[in-house]
C-alpha cells in the first residue's frame, strides 16, 4: 500500500518533469528558429544566465525577501479582517446586512484601480503596496472563512446546547473548530491572490521586490530578467501553497482519511 | 419529572401540522420509560421539547431545568408559579440566573451520534464536563463501561455506527446527568449490535440507577427495556403500561411478554387502521 503511493508519487513528478522538458524544448526550438528576435522571445539559456547571475549576486533573494515581507503583512491583515468579518457575519446576525453590501461592490473594483487613489492618500510608501495586497486577498479568503463559520452543523450545536454551553462556549468549542478547513482553504487561496498582486503593489514606486525585478527589466528592455522574475514568482507561489496544503492536510478529519491531495 | 398539557404544531407548508395535542406523562426519577408509536408520531418531538431544544406551544416540563432556557420562555407556565408536588417549583425565567437555581442535568442522546469529528473519543466523551471536574478514573470507568477501551484516541470516522452511538452514550453519562434522554439510539444498528446495546443499556441503568426516558418505534425493544411503556398515538399518551414487576434480562417468548406485545401490536395497528 504505502511502497504503491510511493511509487505514484514518483511516478507524477517524472510526469511533470517530462512535461517542463518539453516545454523547454519547444521554447528553445522556437527561440532558435530566428523568427523572433532575442528580445522579443530570449532562449532559456540566456534565462538561465540571467537568473544565475541574480542568485549569484544576492540580488534575487534581497527581492524575494522584500517581496515575502510585503505579501506576509498584506497576507497577515486580509486574515485578520477576514476572521473578524466572518465571526462578526456568523455571530452577531443580521450584521452582514450593514456591510454586504459595501463588500460586494468592493470585491467588484480591481485594486488596480485604485492606484491612483490610494497613492494620494497614503503615499507612495509600504502603505499603498501593502493596501492593494490587502484588497487583492481578502475577498477569497472572507468568502471561504464566512462560509466555514456560517456552515456549522445544526445538530452538533444542539449538542452544545443539551450541555448547556454559553454562546462563547458554543463558538469556540464547536463552531471554530468546524470552521478550521474552510479556513485553511481560504488562507491557502488568499495566499495565493496575495502573490499575484505582488506586481500590482510594486507598480507603486517601489524600488526592490520580485515585481520591480519584472517592471524594471521591461524599461531596460531585459526581457530575459523579465521572464527569470516570472519563473521566481511562480516558483515562490507554488512553495507557499504547497506548505498550506500540507498543514490542511493535517486536519484529515474532515474528509475522513488522511489523503490529502 | 411531570409532563402536562404539552402541545406544539408546526406549520408545513401553510397548513397547522398538531403534533402533540395537550400529551400528559410522568416520569418515574428510576427507571427506564419507554414511549413507542409509529414513526412520525411526534416521539422526537416530545424529546426535543423536554430537552428544551425548541420551545412548546403550551404544556409545561417541570422537575428540572431545561437545556437552553433562553428558548424557553414560549412555554406557557413562564413566570407562573409551578409545584411539581416533592420536587421544588422551577424557577421563572427571569430568576434563572447564576446563584439559587436548581440544576437538574438532562442528558441526551440523539438517533444520530452527533460526535464533533475533530476530537477523539476521549475527548467527545468529556466534552459535557468541565475541565476542572475531568480526571483519569471517571473516564477510565466509562470507557469499560461502554466497552470502548483502547479506542480512547480514536477519531470518530475509524469507528462504526454501533461504537459511535455507544461513544454518545459515554458522553452523556460522564456528564453525570439526573435524567437520561434517548432519541431511538439504536434504530440505526444492526440486530446483533443493537441486541448487545440494549442489553448494555440495562447493564449501565442497573449500576447507575437513572431515570431513563426511551423512545423507539420497536416494540420488541419496548419489551427489553423498558420499566413502563408508553404508547403515544395521536398527539397524546394512549396507553401506558407498568412493567416494574417483571425482571431483567426479559424472555419476549414467554407467555406474559408474548401478551402484552400481541396487545401493543394490537393498539398500534388499529391506529393505521383509522389513519
Ligand atoms: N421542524 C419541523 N417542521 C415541520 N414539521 C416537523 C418538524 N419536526 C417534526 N415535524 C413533523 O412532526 C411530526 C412528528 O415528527 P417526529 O417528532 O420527528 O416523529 P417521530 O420522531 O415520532 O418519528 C412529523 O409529521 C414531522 O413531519
Ligand atoms: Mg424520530
Amino acid at each position: 500500500m504505502e511502497e504503491k503511493e510511493k511509487n505514484g508519487g514518483i511516478r507524477r513528478a517524472l510526469k511533470t518533469a517530462l512535461g517542463i522538458l518539453i516545454l523547454l524544448a519547444a521554447w528553445q526550438m522556437a527561440a532558435g528558429s530566428g523568427i523572433w528576435s532575442a528580445y522579443v522571445l530570449p532562449p532559456p539559456g540566456k534565462v538561465a544566465r540571467a537568473l544565475a547571475g541574480m542568485v549569484e549576486s544576492g540580488v534575487l533573494l534581497r527581492h524575494i525577501t522584500v517581496s515575502s515581507r510585503r505579501v506576509l503583512a498584506g497576507f497577515s491583515i486580509s486574515f485578520v479582517l477576514a476572521m473578524a468579518g466572518g465571526i462578526l457575519a456568523s455571530q452577531v446576525s443580521r450584521a452582514e446586512e450593514y456591510y454586504g453590501g459595501f463588500l460586494e461592490f468592493m470585491r467588484n473594483v480591481p485594486p488596480i484601480s485604485l492606484i491612483a487613489l490610494l497613492i494620494l492618500w497614503f503615499g507612495i510608501g509600504e502603505t499603498s503596496k501593502i493596501i492593494i495586497i490587502v484588497l487583492a486577498s481578502f475577498f477569497p479568503m472572507y468568502l471561504n472563512i464566512r462560509k466555514g463559520f456560517l456552515s456549522a452543523s445544526k445538530m452538533l450545536l444542539e449538542v452544545g446546547d443539551v450541555f448547556r454551553l454559553t454562546g462563547w462556549q458554543k463558538f469556540l468549542r464547536i463552531v471554530l473548530p468546524s470552521a478550521v478547513p474552510d479556513i485553511l482553504v481560504g488562507m491557502r487561496i488568499g495566499l495565493g491572490y496575495s502573490w499575484r498582486a505582488i506586481i500590482g503593489a510594486e507598480m507603486i514606486a517601489a524600488a526592490s521586490g520580485l515585481g520591480y525585478l519584472i517592471l524594471d527589466a521591461q524599461q531596460m528592455s531585459r526581457s530575459d530578467k523579465v521572464i527569470a522574475g516570472i519563473l521566481t514568482i511562480g516558483a515562490v507561489g507554488i512553495l507557499c501553497d504547497k506548505i498550506f496544503s500540507l498543514l490542511i492536510g493535517k486536519v484529515a478529519w474532515e474528509r475522513g482519511a488522511g489523503d490529502n491531495k | 419529572m411531570i409532563i402536562s398539557g404539552l402541545k406544539k404544531s408546526y406549520l408545513v407548508s401553510g397548513h397547522r401540522l398538531y403534533v402533540l395535542k395537550g400529551l400528559d406523562l410522568e416520569l418515574a426519577d428510576q427507571g427506564i420509560t419507554v414511549v413507542l408509536g409509529r414513526s412520525g408520531c411526534g416521539k422526537t418531538t416530545l424529546l426535543r421539547l423536554i430537552a428544551g431544544l425548541e420551545p412548546a406551544d403550551a404544556g409545561k416540563v417541570s422537575g428540572f431545568e431545561p437545556a437552553d432556557a433562553g428558548k424557553t420562555n414560549d412555554l406557557e407556565t413562564a413566570g407562573s408559579a409551578r409545584s411539581t408536588g416533592s420536587q421544588e417549583a422551577l424557577p421563572s425565567h427571569e430568576a434563572r440566573g447564576k446563584e439559587t437555581v436548581r440544576k437538574e442535568k438532562i442528558g441526551v442522546i440523539f438517533q444520530e451520534p452527533r460526535l464533533m469529528p475533530w476530537l477523539s473519543v476521549e475527548r467527545n466523551i468529556l466534552f459535557g464536563v468541565k475541565k476542572k471536574e475531568r480526571n483519569k478514573e471517571k473516564l477510565s470507568y466509562l470507557l469499560r463501561l461502554t466497552g470502548l477501551t483502547g479506542f480512547e484516541k480514536a477519531r470518530p470516522f475509524q469507528l462504526s455506527g454501533g461504537m459511535q452511538q455507544r461513544v454518545a452514550l459515554a458522553r452523556a453519562l460522564a456528564y453525570e446527568p439526573d435524567f437520561l434522554l434517548m432519541d431511538e439510539p439504536f434504530a440505526a444498528l444492526d440486530y446483533f449490535t443493537r441486541a448487545q446495546m440494549q442489553q448494555e443499556l440495562l447493564r449501565i441503568y442497573q449500576t447507575e440507577k437513572k431515570g431513563i426516558l426511551f423512545v423507539t418505534h420497536s416494540i420488541e425493544e419496548a419489551l427489553t427495556v423498558g420499566t413502563q411503556i408508553v404508547v403515544l398515538e395521536d398527539g397524546i399518551c394512549k396507553k401506558s403500561y407498568d412493567l416494574r414487576e417483571a425482571p431483567f434480562p426479559r424472555d419476549l417468548l414467554s407467555e406474559e411478554m408474548a401478551e402484552l406485545k400481541r396487545k401493543l401490536i394490537w393498539q398500534i395497528e388499529e391506529q393505521k387502521g383509522r389513519n
